[in-house]
């Protein structure tokens, strides 16, 4: 389209006659790039400069071999992104950005290019419009309405017009349609922030793009424990964090030998591995792991017979016991001898068993425990217990098991995003509970984005320095939904989990208790 | 009589030896005849004063006119006679087997014949027949012994009734001096009639009418005159006569009968030619009551023995008039449906467990028994009974006498009790195994892990939930609901009660699905409607029918109950039946072992209860259950008890309220198991978590970690 030394000349001359080389030699991106090409500033010198750009720069070009330098880093990046645009990219929307196209590095060799070289870089990596780019995908995925109405409402509570402030792309969750996004939000929209990446395809790619491109990227998807960039965060609580308020739950409780009962469907793995590592440091036994068939009931019956040493092929002496005791007990009092009757106790030497799944696999545990003669143990998990389902119908022996989750009270959620509690202020009805969710990670994970447009004046590679952060990872550090947003040294958003209890309400009823924090 | 004989031989000697010379001969004559005038005289005088003290000392002159009044008012001995519903004979009860015939029912052949061999001047003679007593006087000096008899009817009456059989003189001076008293008294007609009724015939009988239904299958009114004949050669010995085991015999002595016919005029020689010439057919005597509704009618005779205790003149001889509620035409059906499913019974026969044979010791399969008993819920009717397969093989009544175990047939009870207390259909309930007080019933199919509305667990009689719902409500409350429902039978106050480990009798179980299906009005069985005697006086009748009846269950629970009873037919342990769900409802039931095996259904205007099983609560296998035992029988009772009795509808009374709802999770849902509401208790639900896990790949609930 825009092909050959002519085309670029021409665009040059036409960027030149509308003061656009102009304001971008002028603007602070070409000291920066220099700057950062030329001298290693710390990042408060940098953010000196960058808050406060000097207008006097001398318009001279970098020398050749720091022009080679700057291309070579950022030039085949952007030169693959344009590449991969979608082809409706309006040409006229990119304030002269295709040249990107026609670069090479002999550009760097002519004083006149090479300032072209460097002002091409300049305005794509350093100018922002102040806009926060949304890459999602759509479909049918209603969870995805859900986070845009978060962010939109969460825009207006920081009085900012969602229509304005959001460039909302579709990646239909698909590589190429992810990078057709990108391409659009750097070269057409110059966001200054991006967030998406909920299904790992496209989190993929932008996780890959971000440092490449210099563009501060919030991707709402689980951490994967990578290599931290400047560039990348995650704005999604990990279930790291759930199983660490796990432990500290069972500290708590005093509950200091644990079973581990976790599914084989990996749906729970991460967090039963989290919960292992963190219950070693913590000094809580893990003394049996067994994994169960959650389709299959005598899966989990072998494996509830296995924690409580249930299986007769292991106790054969105590099984002798109790027949030689009934078989006694009939001849005494002439009653029927009745073999089926006879049932080994469980031999119970845990102090609470964790149970990483679904609230009703949770009750169907509880009473297949109850089956077995076990009458009272504490069971604990996670945020798939939380439902009304849990203590409806109620059973008693759930009265004492208590399970954490990345929200708190339903009531304490920020107003715009709070839903109606008929029942209970840390329930809702199922069909509330997934906009309930997606509503408060899209609250929090578009926090810091929108505070990042708006630092307009800011070089945009440089706003990821704005990001704010805490070392302070303890539960209390970002208490309930409307704490104040940071992130971990790693980039993670610090997230602070709840616990919850259960007690019976009457005698009849339960309910679920917040406790901590 | 030899006595008698010789007295009158002692008077008549002097006349016989009278002789001696004219003048001294005379004198002497004179005074030996003065002497012996005197002597006779007073000999005479001495021997009847003698006569005439012995004789009173007989009691010949006070003879008790009470006895002539009784004989007159003779309360004749008759069978008590069961009629159904449609006044159509079906059972008979007595001690001795009486038909009575009055005289005017008697035909006159008979008569004639009778009169003939015993009495052949019965109808003139004044109690005695004097050539009668001579001939066999006469008989008796030629014999030394009594070849004749001079025994008129009448005396014969006397010894039967008022006097007893000895031989004696004195008796016999008695006998004659009853027999003249009698017939000052009764007329020959009555004389006839009290003697042909009450006379033993033999084979079991007793009078005329007895006889002629018991040798001839036949009234009195339609024998023959052979018949007649034989009857009437009867009386002389009836055991020596009994056509039943010695016909050549009683032959000989109906031919002897038609010859005195025949001797006395009554008959012509051709006619008595005829008669002999005729060929006896006798029938062999069935029991009345084994004809049909053969259990029913003992039941009957039960309760009216229970009856007599406060109705003394309710015996069975007394010719009671027994009318009861049994329907002919749906006993019928109930017997063919049962005898319909014979092969698959017998089929199953050789799957129970094994017993071991009274007579050989040998171990043998159990038999496979079946009863039906049929109600109307309306009033309590017992419409039909069957209390086995084979009557004549056992007549054990099963629907009465049986304490067997319900099963999951009870189970109303509980859901009954859950909803009063507030519980209600769409109420959802894990399915995992249980144990009470080491008490573990177990699923029919294992059927855990999964979720349930209490609905879907009645109709699909998931014993789990039950204890659960057990648990929750409480036995004592469930045994006190039963007691209320009908179930007389004592119930254990134990968890196992609610699946229906508690004995109980079918009477039990129609009582209280009628009170289902009478819309909570719980209406007392009852088969006798009223009794009278044999002349149409009543002596009993039932309570009215609004006394028979008590509230006992609110309406709209009656109806939510029927409705989920309808549902155990549509989508349930009765779907093979689900087309029958539109008029009809019911429950299965299977004890441990599958040695009860039930299905009770109804209708708004039927009950009917059906149980196989063995006598010996033996095991029985190959999945035998109240579905594929009990069902298919009820099945075809109620489908054809439409033929009979219209099928209507269950009416919905106010207050209730429908809604489709998930049948496993309870929340509101288009498209989902129709279910019935108290207004005041309905499911406001709309959605579940759990039927959101159900729609996550990974089961899981929330969505947040899916990656």
């Amino acid at each position: 389209m825009f092909s050959g030394i002519k085309t670029l000349a021409l665009l040059v001359t036409m960027a030149n006659s509308s003061g656009v080389i102009q304001a971008a030699t002028k603007t602070p991106a070409a000291t920066v790039i220099s700057s950062s090409s030329q001298t290693k500033s710390t990042p408060d010198s940098t953010q000196k400069q960058a808050s406060a750009p000097s207008p006097t720069l001398a318009p001279q070009p970098p020398p050749e071999d720091t022009c080679l330098k700057l291309y070579n880093k950022f030039m085949p990046n952007l030169k693959e992104l344009w590449s991969k645009r979608a082809q409706d990219l309006r040409p006229e929307n990119t304030d002269g950005y295709a040249l990107v196209e026609d670069m090479t590095p002999e550009h760097c060799k002519s004083e006149d290019t090479r300032r072209e070289v460097i002002k091409l870089l300049s305005t794509i990596l350093n100018n922002h419009s102040g806009k926060v780019g949304v890459i999602l995908p759509s479909g049918s995925r209603i969870y995805v309405r859900h986070m845009v109405d978060a962010f939109e409402a969460k825009a207006r509570e920081e009085n900012l017009d969602p229509k304005k402030i959001f460039v909302i792309i579709d990646s239909m969750a698909k590589p190429e349609k992810t990078i057709q996004a990108l391409a659009a939000m750097v070269f057409e929209h110059k966001v200054s922030a991006i967030i998406g990446g909920t299904e790992p395809a496209e989190a993929s790619v932008l996780r890959t793009w971000a440092p490449r491109l210099m563009i501060p990227t919030f991707l709402m998807l689980e951490p994967t424990g990578a290599t931290p960039t400047p560039f990348v965060y995650y704005s999604y609580p990990s279930q790291k964090i759930l199983a660490e308020a796990a432990v500290q739950a069972n500290l708590r409780f005093g509950h200091k030998r644990i079973s581990v009962l976790s599914p084989t469907d990996q749906h729970s793995a991460r967090f039963v591995a989290s919960y292992t590592d963190a219950a070693k440091k913590s000094d809580i036994a893990i003394i049996h792991q067994v994994a169960y068939d959650s389709r299959r009931f005598d899966s989990m019956e072998a494996a509830a017979k296995k924690i409580f040493r249930l299986d007769p092929s292991e106790r054969r002496d105590d099984l002798k016991k109790l027949y030689e005791t009934a078989k006694k007990h009939s001849e005494e009092t002439g009653e029927r001898f009745n073999p089926k009757m006879i049932a080994l106790q469980p031999d119970i030497q845990q102090d609470a068993v964790l149970i990483p799944d679904n609230f009703k696999i949770v009750r169907h545990f509880a009473k297949l425990f109850g089956f077995l003669g076990v009458r009272r143990m504490p069971l604990f998990g996670h945020y798939e217990w939380r439902s009304k389902g849990l203590i409806t119908p109620w059973d008693n022996f759930i009265a004492g098991s208590y399970f954490v989750d990345l929200q708190g009270s339903y009531q304490s959620l920020p107003a715009p995003i709070r839903m109606v509690v008929p029942d209970s202020p840390n329930l809702l009805p199922p069909d509330k509970v997934e906009q309930a969710d997606f509503a408060l990670l899209a609250w929090r994970a578009i926090d810091v984005p929108l505070a990042l447009s708006q630092k307009k004046n800011e070089l945009r590679r440089k706003l990821e320095r704005f990001i704010p952060k805490s070392n302070n990872t303890s539960m209390e550090a970002a208490v309930g939904a409307s704490a104040p947003i940071t992130y971990s040294v790693e980039n993670n958003i610090n997230w602070s989990p709840s616990i919850f209890s259960i007690s019976g309400k009457t005698a009849s009823s339960g309910v679920i208790n917040l406790i901590a924090p | 009589m030899e006595t008698e004989s010789k007295l009158k031989m002692n008077v008549i000697l002097p006349d016989a030896n009278l002789d001696g010379s004219p003048s001294r001969r005379r004198t002497v004559i004179k005074t030996i005849l003065r002497i012996t005038i005197l002597f006779v005289v007073i000999s005479s005088i001495a021997i009847l004063a003698i006569g005439y003290k012995w004789i009173s000392a007989l009691g010949v002159f006070q003879l008790d006119k009470a006895r002539i009044t009784t004989l007159e008012n003779y309360n004749y001995r008759d069978n008590s006679i069961v009629f159904d519903s449609e006044q159509r004979k079906i059972g008979e009860f007595f001690d001795r087997y009486h038909v009575f015939v009055p005289y005017s029912d008697l035909p006159a052949d008979f008569v004639n014949a009778l009169v003939s061999i015993e009495d052949a001047q019965f109808f003139n003679h004044k109690g005695i027949d004097t050539k009668a007593i001579l001939r066999a006087i006469i008989a008796r000096l030629r014999s030394d012994s009594f070849s004749q008899g001079a025994s008129t009817i009448t005396q014969q009456l006397v010894r039967n009734t008022i006097i007893n059989n000895e031989k004696s003189f004195e008796r016999k001076i008695i006998e004659i001096a009853w027999a003249l008293e009698i017939e000052k008294h009764l007329s020959k007609e009555k004389i006839l009639e009290l003697y042909v009724n009450i006379m033993f015939l033999g084979n079991g009988s007793y009078g005329v009418g007895a006889a002629a239904h018991r040798y001839f299958g036949k009234d009195i009114r339609q024998i023959s005159k052979a018949e007649g004949a034989l009857i009437a050669g009867l009386f002389q010995s009836p055991s020596r006569y009994n056509p039943a085991k010695y016909p050549e015999r009683a032959k000989t002595r109906q031919l002897m009968v038609i010859e005195a016919m025949r001797k006395n005029r009554f008959i012509s020689d051709k006619e008595a030619k005829a008669i002999a010439s005729e060929k006896l057919s006798y029938k062999e005597y069935k029991y009345f009551n084994t004809q049909a509704a053969s259990w029913f009618v003992d039941y009957i005779a039960d309760v009216i023995k229970k009856l007599k205790n406060e109705h003394p003149m309710l015996s069975k001889n007394s010719g009671l008039r027994i009318y009861t509620t049994l329907d002919q035409n749906l006993q019928t059906l109930a017997e063919r449906s049962i005898h319909w499913y014979d092969a698959n019974l017998n089929d199953i026969s050789a799957r129970t467990g094994k017993i071991r044979d009274n007579l050989t010791g040998k171990l043998k399969n159990a038999t496979i028994e079946a009863s039906m008993l049929v109600t109307d819920p309306t009033n309590g009717d017992i419409l039909a009974m069957v209390g086995g397969r084979n009557y004549q093989k056992s007549q054990f009544n099963r629907t009465t006498s049986a304490l067997r175990s319900p099963g999951s047939a009870f189970k109303p009870i509980v859901y009954t009790e859950a909803l009063i207390q507030g519980f209600k259909w769409s109420d959802m309930i894990y399915v995992s195994p249980i144990n009470i007080e080491n008490y573990r019933p177990k699923n029919m199919e294992d059927d855990y892990l999964t979720e349930t509305t209490m609905m879907r667990a009645f109709y699909k009689s998931m014993n789990s939930p039950t204890i659960e719902i057990a648990t929750k409500v409480g036995i004592p409350a469930i045994i006190e609901r039963a007691k209320s429902l009908g179930l007389r039978s004592p119930l254990k106050q134990e968890f196992g009660s609610a699946l229906g480990s508690s004995d109980v009798t079918m009477m039990d179980l129609a009582r209280m699905y009628g009170t289902f299906a009478n819309n909570g009005v719980l209406s007392e069985l009852g088969s006798i409607t009223k009794i009278t005697n044999a002349d149409g006086d009543l002596l009993w009748e039932r309570r009215p029918s609004d006394s028979r009846k008590k509230k006992v269950l609110n309406e709209q629970i009656a109806y939510l109950m029927t409705q989920g009873m309808r549902a155990v037919l549509t989508s349930g342990t009765g779907a093979k039946s689900a087309d029958l769900a539109k008029h009809a409802a019911g429950k299965t039931g299977t004890s441990n072992d599958s040695s009860d095996n039930w299905f009770c259904g109804f209708t708004p205007n039927l009950v009917s209860v059906v149980w196989v099983g063995t006598d010996e609560h033996a095991p029985i296998y190959a999945h035998a259950s109240g579905s594929a035992l009990a069902l298919p029988i009820w099945d075809q009772f109620i489908r054809n008890s439409y033929l009979y009795r219209a099928p209507k509808t269950f009416e919905r009374p106010d207050g209730i309220i429908e809604a489709s709802i998930h049948p496993r999770y309870g929340h509101k849902i288009a498209g989902g198991a129709r279910m019935y509401f108290l207004q005041s208790n309905q499911p406001m639900e709309t959605s579940s978590a759990l039927e959101t896990i159900e729609h996550t790949s990974e089961g899981s609930y929330r969505n947040v970690f899916r990656h």
